[in-house]
């Protein structure tokens, strides 16, 4: 097979480049006996042929010269479809696979806006900071090539102040953040009064990572923006772009309040791909462990790269990337591969560092990349010739969004999912059927979240007074009324009487609205990571996962070299390292327990002598890193525990909480485990559906089995032990909470009906991850890997039917 | 309930109403009606406007209002030449005791029917200032005449508008402030609902102040409720296109982006802006040296020697505001916010005054500060006045804190100049007296001069010894290298 690929032939023969390509490799896999038996799913997906399109006839000269320039001779038929729409004033989204060439779909539209208008501007919206850059060099580059000189900014917390200015008064299309546009930009409009006055086009990008809570957010952010827009005389059209979901269309539907035209079909072609699920093949079939899937993975991957076709690799998180990284560099060094061709790809590298691995990629010079999602948003590095996804993303959408990555236009490519022993893993790779043609996940959001609502009504009352009468987005003018009369009992917004005689709600009070709504659950502020041997800075990373990445004598794990935390300096933010070369990496031990602050109501459900007690309060989520394991290189053996002291992580935010009385436990004929265990399986059920019904991310929402009573002390597992009522918590995955919680204790009845229709309705035997979730005494280590629990296996769903009897619940409807 | 009903409440209210003057002040305009009070000036006479400040105040809120104008303003003789810090400390205290009486006070209170709320009807409110019918809507001014006399603290008023325009330019470091007639200045400043700007901050009361001859005429608009803006930013406007210069006090980056905000919002012209000067920015680089932070209230008390008695605290304004607005508090409450402005407003040109006073070298005042005019004087490259500074800073430098830094900054000049053998005495008289860093940055001066000038590389090899402290060690050590090699070199040509 030929790479068509001249830096690739320009690397000198090497003893193996003998027998190369894909069709090669994938001989070699077919014929191994061995291998073959692992293979749950082989399919070949028939190649697509290309659709084109003239260039539009409305497209500007200028705009087609460039794309020539480029040696595009037409557009494909997607990319045309969106510019006519666009140009036709319509909102609509473009939601065709990876690599089709989305980022042009927004592009023309912009680009001939400008042409034709020097005043013209557009805004860009990106979930992170690194695809605003990437694509304002993208950008610039074409508008270069076409000959307009409008410029193109990144407007965000690193842009300096002349920047900023030349950002207000002339950029022609201003790329930001949804966090820079909520508090920097909206609040002072007045100040970007030329960019909204003659704002033609707002192109929203990665829409599918806008969901949940934060994609609620923005479709509020959405409204500001689009009411500021009027304010200055303008009303721009919406351009989103999606990676696979489910309900793109609806999706854009309700983030802008309106009618979204949806191109769906790829005008691309797409050469034939061959998408392998490999399941690991058992080693103690005592136990029912599988072999490592992460040597799994490092071992498909070395024949593919042996093989000299550029792969990338995907893992789970940052260890497991790092691992495979430092194992893959190993191996082939055993084959006198140059280490520097395989790179590590992940969050916390420095941007001067990613930046080099991207051109590196696009070039050449890199062969292999072992990722994480990080690269799963559009950061442009083309496509390679196989993906190796280790472990199941979690997501059908997120698998097909790394599988994107592979997938030449003319070439075949191969994308492989690598199955860990987690039970979602087990279940794809038992029923490859729910990989390929299985529906995608839908993307919900529920803009109208009163919490929400509230938050940034008050934030649109300090950009722009409400008249009364006026309507918020696709809220009405009613609902908005009566939101500013709550908002002016509370002291916060004015009533004037206007010119016209309506009221006119100013804001009034001490205080900037938009800096107390943070967009992401998550914060932003990152620790920093120093080197003590060089004295730099080696990487950064998310407050969160310091805990469990960072804390005092883990050993972090870098371009597959290992540091040791010397000193971890949580109040300034700064972790120092020092770099050592031990046979084991480290995994921590995280708990999580609900405590009750304070019980709001409660109520009782089932007509049994002792019914559950469904609850909703104030609590506090406590997450602890109580330890860690060493756990030994290539073999993964666990070879030593440690202590770790770290302040909890602690989030006050509200609760909805199914408590079963220890007295029904008991009544049962199980173990008190097997009950307590199929109890956690009903709250997987109540998480899912819930998460539905509420129109969130599931992420949104925490789930953890803990007791009511249960106070002070580190969290724990105490599932078996007496004098415990069982108890699953649903929390705001929030501070403070939006309201979720409450709504499930309003909808207690429904949400549980659902549940058990759910939980009891699933065609599986035992449980499997659309219902109540791992097969019971099955768990998963800290590495991944499968394990047994001393419980005997019993039918969950069984022991679910005769524990909701027992608490009455046949009277339920 | 109609205002009639509502003094009437009030008086019952009050204690002892027979011993009260208030009492029976009210009782004299109740005897006129209320709107006769207005119509034919009675009010205003009734009224002093200690006792109208009491009757909208809450009672607990026990302040008798117009005696600050009267301690606002001390009688002083001019500053004098020499003195002791005691001896000023002393002269501070007398002023303050010294009392004289206050600019002509128009105040004037004006009905505002603007509560016309469908849903809760609401009693038509009293706002400070005169009613004024604009093309835009009626506008609400306070003015007040400060006669040619009238000081603040120590400084006359009027020296703001005596100032000569290069001074001014060199204080400021900006070009485009040379040439222009001080005699036109717009002072502007504002009182806002917050601090942190955007586009829900609002100036409600704009604060403008101008000279009339050598009289200072203060103008302030009142913002009576939100929604309008329009009379007040027209008015602003008209102001703005007679003024040659527009001085303010942090206006660049707060009252000025704030108010062009509201023309945005309002959908009306922003206005060109004449000549702007911070005065912030010009005391900072005078007064950050010694004061560290430079806050308008911290200069009155440190160089116009005016303190402020009664004053109403910033973060207490938007609160109070707010009180109004929702009809907590009678519109007599925001007196004290007019008086704050005002006391601000009247501040400026004394400020202006005295600043470009200061900036002669002859002026008496603390050595750090002379020091600090002698640099902004370096910047403005007017090295005459900046090495008399220096030299000012050096002769009154009892203590040597700060000789050390005006040598240096002589030895500097004097070099730029030529004067290479001044330079080194100056220099030297740095290693004398300085502390650490500057001993070490004077002996690299004079290692620098002694090798290029002077060509003693001797010399220049002791000094560079010292160096390290300033250019750091490996700097240092090529120094040395160097020198010891031009040594060697001459004394093999010399041989």
């Amino acid at each position: 097979m030929d790479f068509g690929d001249e830096a690739f032939r320009a690397v000198p023969p090497r003893p193996w480049a003998r027998k190369t390509g894909l069709g090669h490799v994938l001989s070699e896999f077919r014929a191994d006996a061995g291998m073959r038996r692992c293979f749950t799913l082989d399919q070949e997906l028939p190649p697509k042929p290309a659709r084109y399109a003239a260039f539009p006839s409305e497209l500007h000269p200028q705009v087609i010269g460039a794309l020539r320039g480029r040696g595009i001779a037409q557009l494909y038929s997607h990319q045309a479809e969106s510019f006519e729409l666009a140009r036709a004033g319509r909102h609509l989204v473009v939601s065709t696979p990876t690599a089709s060439g989305k980022s042009l779909c927004y592009n023309l539209p912009v680009l001939d806006a400008l042409a034709r208008d020097p005043s013209a501007r557009a805004l860009y919206l990106f979930p992170t900071k690194a695809l605003s850059r990437d694509q304002e060099e993208a950008l610039k580059a074409l508008m270069r090539e076409s000959g307009l000189d409008h410029g193109a900014i990144t407007y965000d917390g690193d842009t300096p102040g002349d920047a900023r200015r030349a950002a207000r008064e002339r950029s022609g299309v201003l790329l930001t953040n949804p966090d820079m546009l909520h508090a920097g930009i909206l609040p002072h409009h007045a100040s970007w009064a030329r960019v909204f006055a003659s704002l033609r086009y707002v192109v929203i990008d990665e829409l599918h990572t806008y969901r949940g809570v934060f994609g609620s957010h923005l479709a509020n952010v959405i409204r500001r923006l689009l009411r500021v827009a009027a304010f200055h005389g303008s009303k721009p059209v919406v351009i989103f772009a999606s990676a696979t979901i489910g309900n793109p269309k609806a999706h854009a539907e309700r983030m802008v309040g309106g009618e979204v035209a949806e191109v769906g079909e790829s005008g691309a072609p797409s050469g034939p791909r061959t998408v392998l699920v490999y399941n690991p093949p058992v080693v103690n079939a005592e136990l029912g462990i599988r072999q490592s899937y992460l040597k799994a993975a490092v071992q498909i991957t070395s024949q593919l790269l042996k093989a000299n076709v550029p792969t990338l690799v995907f893992g789970s998180g940052r260890n497991q990337v790092e691992i495979m990284l430092k194992y893959l560099r190993e191996k082939l060094a055993r084959d006198r591969i140059d280490p520097e061709l395989i790179q590590g790809y992940r969050g916390g590298y420095l941007p001067d560092l990613r930046r080099r691995i991207e051109s590196g990629l696009r070039a050449g010079d890199v062969k292999c990349v072992v990722a994480t999602n990080a690269l799963e948003l559009g950061i442009d590095i083309g496509t390679l010739d196989a993906v190796v996804c280790a472990g199941y993303p979690g997501s059908i959408a997120g698998l097909w969004q790394r599988f994107g990555r592979a997938g030449r236009r003319q070439e075949g490519s191969l994308a492989v999912l690598v199955a860990s022993s987690a039970p979602l893993d087990q279940y794809c790779a038992t029923d490859p059927s729910s990989i390929v043609g299985a529906p995608v996940e839908h993307a919900r959001i529920d803009p109208d979240n009163v919490e929400i609502l509230v938050q940034h009504l008050k934030c649109a009352a300090f950009e722009l007074p409400f008249k009364e009468g006026e309507p918020f987005g696709s809220v009405s003018a009613e609902d908005t009324g009566e939101a500013m009369e709550f908002l002016s009992q509370h002291a916060l917004v004015h009533a004037v009487p206007g010119a016209d005689g309506g009221q006119v709600f100013h804001w009034a009070a001490d205080s900037y609205p938009a800096s107390h709504v943070s967009l992401r659950s998550v914060g932003w502020d990152n620790f920093v990571i120093i080197d003590l041997d060089r004295d730099k800075t080696l990487a950064e990373m998310d407050w969160r996962s310091t805990h469990t990445m960072l804390h005092e004598q883990a050993i972090y794990q870098h371009e597959a070299g290992q540091y040791q935390v010397e000193r971890l300096d949580f109040e300034n933010h700064k972790a120092y390292v020092r770099k050592v070369e031990p046979d084991y990496f480290t995994t921590a031990m995280t708990y999580t327990k609900v405590e009750v602050i304070e019980e709001t109501k409660n109520a009782t459900l089932g007509d049994a002598a002792t019914p559950a007690v469904l609850g909703l309060g104030d609590v506090t989520v406590i997450e602890k890193v109580v330890g860690y394991k060493k756990i030994k290189y290539h073999t993964h053996e666990n070879v030593g525990y440690g202590e770790v002291r770290l302040p909890t992580m602690q989030m006050h935010t509200t609760a909805f909480w199914f408590l079963v009385p220890e007295a029904v436990v008991t009544s049962l004929p199980y173990a008190r485990p097997t009950v307590v265990d199929a109890l956690r399986g009903f709250g997987n059920a109540l998480h899912t559906v819930a998460a539905i019904g509420l129109m969130i991310d599931p992420r949104d929402l925490g789930m953890t089995l803990g007791d009511r009573h249960e106070e002070g002390g580190a969290p724990g597992k105490r599932g078996g032990a007496p004098g415990f009522d069982p108890t699953v918590f649903l929390y705001d995955q929030v501070p403070a909470g939006i309201g979720l919680a409450p709504r499930m204790f309003e909808a207690q009845r429904e949400l549980i009906e659902r549940a058990r229709t759910l939980a009891l309705g699933c065609a599986c035997r035992a449980g499997c991850p659309a219902c109540i979730g791992p097969e019971v005494g099955q768990f998963v280590t800290a590495s991944g890997e499968l394990a047994q629990t001393s419980v005997p296996v019993v039918p969950r769903k069984q022991v679910i039917t005769e524990l909701l009897d027992a608490l009455g619940f046949r009277t339920v409807h | 309930m109609n205002l009639r009903d509502k003094l009437q409440r009030l008086q019952i209210a009050a204690p002892a109403p027979d011993a009260d003057p208030a009492a029976e002040a009210l009782a004299r305009v109740r005897a006129l009606g209320v709107r006769d009070a207005f119509a034919n000036g009675e009010w205003e006479r009734a009224f002093a406007p200690a006792e109208l400040a009491k009757l909208f105040e809450q009672p607990k809120l026990e302040r008798v209002n117009g005696l600050r104008d009267r301690l606002a303003t001390l009688k002083m003789r001019p500053v004098p030449a020499v003195g002791s810090e005691a001896e000023l400390e002393a002269l501070k205290r007398e002023r303050r005791q010294e009392r004289r009486e206050p600019a002509v006070v128009r105040r004037a209170f004006a009905e505002a029917l603007l509560d016309v709320h469908d849903r809760v009807p609401a009693p038509p409110t009293l706002v400070p200032g005169e009613r004024i019918e604009t093309a835009q809507g009626p506008l609400y001014a306070t003015n007040v005449l400060h006669g040619a006399d009238h000081r603040h603290g120590g400084v006359e008023v009027v020296r703001g508008a005596q100032v000569l325009a290069s001074e001014v330019a060199l204080l400021a470091l900006d070009e485009g402030l040379a040439g222009i007639d001080y005699t036109r200045a717009l002072y502007i400043d504002t009182e806002t609902t917050g601090l942190v700007g955007g586009s829900g901050t609002l100036p409600f009361l704009i604060g403008m102040a101008w000279f009339e001859g050598e009289q200072l005429m203060v103008e302030q608009l009142l913002l009576p409720r939100p929604g309008h803006e329009a009379p007040m930013l027209a008015r602003l406007k008209e102001r703005l296109a007679q003024a040659s210069v527009v001085v303010s006090f942090n206006g660049k980056s707060f009252d000025w982006p704030l108010l062009r905000t509201r023309y945005v919002m309002n959908r009306m012209s922003v206005p060109v802006l004449p000549p702007h000067l911070d005065l912030l920015h010009c005391s900072r680089r005078v007064y950050k040296l010694r004061l560290g932070s430079v806050r308008l209230i911290h200069l009155e008390q440190e160089i116009l020697n005016y303190e402020r008695i009664d004053d109403l605290p910033g973060e207490l304004i938007p609160q109070r505001y707010f009180e109004f607005l929702r009809g907590n508090a009678e519109g007599g409450t925001l007196i004290p916010i007019l008086d704050h402005n005002r006391s601000d407003l009247v501040a400026l040109p004394a400020l202006l005054g005295e600043l470009v006073r200061r900036l002669e070298p002859g002026a008496r005042q603390h050595v750090c500060d002379q020091l600090a005019f002698a640099r902004v004087a370096a910047r403005g490259q007017e090295r005459e006045r900046a090495i008399a500074h220096a030299q000012a800073a050096i002769d009154n430098d009892v203590r040597n804190e700060w000789s050390a830094h005006a040598h240096l900054l002589v030895g500097e000049l004097e070099l730029r100049r030529g004067e290479v053998l001044k330079a080194i005495a100056a220099y030297e008289a740095a290693v004398e007296l300085g502390e650490e860093l500057e001993r070490a940055r004077a002996h690299l001066a004079l290692a620098k001069l002694h090798e290029h000038k002077t060509k003693r590389f001797e010399h220049a090899l002791a000094h560079a010894a010292c160096t390290a402290a300033c250019e750091g060690a490996e700097a240092q050590n090529r120094r040395v290298a160097r020198l010891t090699g031009r040594i060697e070199r001459r004394a093999k040509l010399n041989a």
